[in-house]
């Protein structure tokens, strides 16, 4: 069940304070600090093994920082599990989409409300048949135009309709705060456009922690950027301001094409 | 209907029809084994719980089909003998009322399924087959070696429980209450499987990563089939122990849990009908192929092999088709 | 108890250990480099057996049928192998369970139809049927040591050959990563039969080893293979110290469990509860200990880090 207090305007919503994790010799994240403000999108970028997944993971529960804190919605969550997260209201979308594969579009983002109403354990109804569930599944469906696919198993889904999936179910969430990883990998370019139109009306009623390979959508999005290298973050400013930052360029922008 | 309720109907039907048949034609022998059919098919429905639907390979069932039938075993043996039964300070008397019976050895399967599910879910993969394996292996050997309950003779129970209004010694009264009982749980699970817990425990089959970010715990979701799934097992357990009227070691033996496991995989994996078509396959096999050659078994053994490899969804898989969610 | 007693439970025990051992490590190695659990594994324990008491039976030479039992155990291993397991490689564990179930049903319905249902008489050689005087102290059977040394040689022979062979090392690098030693020219689908086969010739030399001091009857095996699989957890999957650590660990609990139990309900319980008491415990020891393992190390005592 989601936390029901609501989240104040100006207000930081996420916060990770020097955030480290080292596998052996290998520093993976190394006193990783942001913070992510609500009504903003926070772009995360950085070369290919910079450690942004790491930090996703942390963030999310997967890992366990060897120090630091991370606080969401003024609570620190470093004692809580990945589900006990989710039930704080930190959403999350996956690099690599993970879905229910026999399921339909529908039946997912059902089992995502599910998740956030509680009353998981309810053995005597039928599933299909609960209105409580499926009104609110096909209004996400419809907010990510995936209402012609409804009934598709997610296995006959394309690439870019299993993205958009990822993404209607972090919202059925009723999310405080969401954590996207690459939303936009592989989508193409009209879903592109869809699915940045989007993200900028979400940002309002929830701020994004954005990780994205895609420079155009994170130069048209971002409220502010983090650059990540080799596990540390070299630098935090507006789009502006890391398109103009010598260190950024050398180590990333240099090599991007895009 | 869709095609999967057709076929399960029809043969549901035909069976009903068959018994009717051998009760009219006064064959007992017939009820019996549709009893027996019945009560094995019930075990294969707790069992595709968990396997089916939770994704959790049991391979120790045989533990809560065993206690069952020794739940039904001691309580049984304690009236007939109209000695109580004394744990320290507790005094049970014992019952040979069905229902009573069905109660405890539900309740016991449970109990025994809560550490054992804890301890096994702890891990996934081969470690959980293995460690179920290991737990129903540790209850067999116990039985063997506790002397009060006959120990590897096993015990005897001279008639046959009793359920209120009814002569459960005539075959075909007791076929029915089997029956009806399997119908019963038949329809729990259906419930269960097409409600949200359901529907819970089959994304947790599938992805548990997906399921945990979505805030429910696999986990719990996993342990609760586990232990219900159990209960259903074991009632299976005391309604068989009751057609023999004699419980042994031989019920928590590694064989029965893999018999349970093919009636599963035979009738098909998570199909209403599987358990029930499953079970009528392996007695039949067992009587027809039995009278033919003592090693039929043999030929179950190849008739395994050649499902899985080539025919995995079973009966029920060929029949039906593909199956659906909810 | 006396000195002399508990040492011989002592070595009964690494007796029963080492032979564990034997069994355990081929079901681990197939698990840790093929990815499959092969529940058939009991199966070729019964085949070496019987095929050691046919072929001493039949010539005489117990030592013609140890070898006829690796010879037979390992054949038996490359057909199944070839027609039935490699087409299991890619399926989940629960196809796995089933596939090599039936196997057992197979094998030993096979069996009994070959030899009938009762027990095959395989007796121990002629030269270690004896005693041998142990620390100038206690007697114990020749035979019984034989097979403890034997155990520990086959033990130190696969830390060799899993160390310090090529064979060895594309062993270890299919554990790892087994795309990549078939990107880098190893033929996969020889190396799985031959790791099949040698898990395969262990478990049948096993069978023939103990046969001799128990009975050679069909089932024999998967008694045993529950227990190599309660090794492999508590050892870890895919680990071979961890299956010797284990195996040994579980030989010496159960086999001093089954004689200490009972004396220690002994000492403030009559001689007939005791005893029972005292056994059924014994009896689920190793369990115990596997549960107990398990609830600090989910996967091992040498497993992989969860």
């Amino acid at each position: 069940m989601a936390d029901n207090r609501p989240a104040e305007t100006g207000a930081t919503m996420l916060s990770l304070d020097r955030l480290t994790k080292r596998f052996g010799a290998l520093s993976a994240n190394e006193e990783v600090s942001l913070d992510l403000q609500s009504g903003e999108i926070h772009a995360l970028i950085g070369p290919n093994g910079a450690g942004k997944s790491t930090l996703v993971k942390q963030v999310a529960g997967e890992l366990r920082p060897d120090s630091g804190t991370i606080t969401f919605n003024g609570q620190p969550i470093n004692a809580l599990d990945c589900a006990a997260r989710a039930r704080t209201g930190l959403g999350r979308t996956f690099q690599i989409s993970s879905l229910i594969a026999e399921f339909t579009v529908l039946q997912n983002v059902m089992l995502a409300v599910q998740g956030e109403q509680g009353r998981t354990y309810g053995m005597l109804r039928r599933f299909s048949g609960d209105r409580g569930l499926t009104d609110l599944a096909q209004g996400y469906i419809a907010e990510l135009g995936l209402q012609e696919r409804a009934d598709i198993r997610v296995a006959e889904l394309s690439h870019g309709e299993r993205r958009q999936l990822e993404m209607a179910m972090a919202l059925a969430l009723k999310p405080k705060a969401l954590l996207l990883d690459e939303p936009l990998a592989g989508i193409g370019p009209g879903g592109s456009a869809e699915m940045t139109k989007l993200l900028k009306e979400l940002k309002r009623k929830v701020p994004i922690l954005l990780i994205e390979h895609d420079m155009a959508a994170v130069f048209e999005l971002a409220d502010r950027i983090s650059v990540m290298v080799y596990g540390r973050i070299i630098t935090t400013g507006t789009a502006e301001q890391i398109k103009n930052n010598p260190q950024v360029q050398e180590a990333y922008l240099g090599q991007d094409a895009s | 209907m869709t095609r999967e309720n057709w076929v399960s109907s029809i043969f549901i039907a035909g069976g009903l029809l068959l018994v009717l048949a051998a009760w009219f034609g006064d064959e007992p022998f017939v009820i019996t084994l549709a009893t027996k059919v019945v009560i094995l098919a019930l075990a294969g429905v707790g069992l595709n719980l968990a396997l089916g639907h939770g994704g959790l390979v049991s391979l120790g069932h045989a533990a809560f089909f065993g206690l069952g039938g020794y739940a039904m075993g001691i309580l049984a043996s304690h009236a007939q003998s109209y000695e109580p039964l004394e744990l320290g300070f507790l005094v049970i008397e014992g019952t040979k009322s069905m229902p009573l019976i069905w109660l405890v050895a539900m309740l016991t399967s449970a109990l025994f399924a809560l550490p054992i599910g804890l301890l096994s879910l702890r891990t996934s993969g081969v470690y959980f087959i293995m460690i179920t394996l290991a737990f129903a292996q540790m209850i067999y050997y116990f039985a063997i070696s506790w002397p009060a309950y006959g120990g590897e003779d096993g015990l005897s129970i001279y008639v046959r429980n009793s359920f209120p209004g009814l002569n459960t010694l005539d075959p075909i009264q007791f076929f029915l209450v089997c029956a009806v009982v399997l119908a019963i749980c038949l329809l729990l699970v259906d419930r269960l499987v097409k409600s949200r817990f359901g529907m819970a425990l089959e994304a947790a089959r599938q992805n548990p990563q997906r399921v945990t970010s979505l805030g429910i715990e696999p986990t719990r979701i996993k342990l609760a089939a586990f232990i219900i799934s159990a209960a259903i097992t074991g009632l299976a357990g005391a309604l068989y122990a009751d057609l023999n009227r004699f419980i042994s070691p031989s019920m928590l033996s590694w064989q029965v849990s893999g018999e349970i496991m093919i009636f599963v995989i035979l009738g098909g994996v998570a199909r209403y009908a599987g358990p029930l078509a499953g079970a009528t396959l392996f007695i039949v096999l067992e009587h027809f192929l039995g009278g033919m050659t003592e090693f039929w078994q043999f030929w179950l053994g190849l008739l395994l092999l050649v499902v899985i490899l080539f025919a995995r969804g079973g009966i029920m898989g060929l029949l039906a088709g593909e199956r659906r969610h909810g | 108890m006396s000195l002399a007693l508990f040492l011989e439970q002592v070595l009964n025990g690494l007796q029963f250990g080492i032979m564990l051992f034997v069994m355990a490590a081929g079901l681990t190695l197939v698990f840790g480099v093929m990815g499959l659990i092969n529940l058939a594994h009991g199966s070729l324990y019964m085949v070496g057996a019987f095929a050691c008491a046919a072929v001493a039976t039949a010539t005489g030479s117990f030592w013609l049928g140890l070898v006829a039992s690796l010879a037979a155990a390992a054949i038996a291993g490359v057909i199944v192998e070839i027609v039935v397991i490699r087409r299991l490689y890619s399926r989940d564990h629960l196809d796995q369970v089933l596939a090599t179930f039936a196997l057992i049903l197979m094998f030993s319905e096979g069996t009994r139809y070959l030899f009938g249902s009762f027990p095959l008489y395989l007796d121990t050689p002629e030269i270690l049927s004896g005693p041998v005087t142990l620390f100038g102290e206690f007697q114990y059977p020749a035979y019984r040591l034989a097979i403890i040394v034997v155990g520990f040689a086959v033990a130190a022979g696969l830390f060799w050959l899993i160390g310090s062979t090529r064979l060895g090392i594309r062993i270890r690098a299919g554990e790892s990563d087994r795309e990549m030693i078939t990107a880098l020219g190893v033929d996969i689908g020889k190396l799985y039969t031959i790791v099949f086969a040698l898990g395969a010739a262990l478990a049948g030399f096993a069978g023939a080893l103990v046969g001799a001091i128990q009975s050679v009857q069909i089932g024999m095996g998967e008694p045993v293979l529950i227990l190599a699989f309660v090794v492999i957890v508590i050892g870890g999957i895919g680990s071979i110290p961890g299956a010797l650590v284990a195996s040994i660990l579980v030989g010496l609990t159960d086999t001093l469990g089954r004689t200490l139990l009972p004396l220690v309900f002994g000492t403030f319980m009559d001689n007939a509860s005791a005893t029972s008491t005292g056994s059924a415990l014994a009896s689920m020891l190793i369990y115990i200990l596997m549960a107990a393992v398990l609830v600090f190390k989910p996967t091992g005592l040498f497993g992989a880090k969860t």
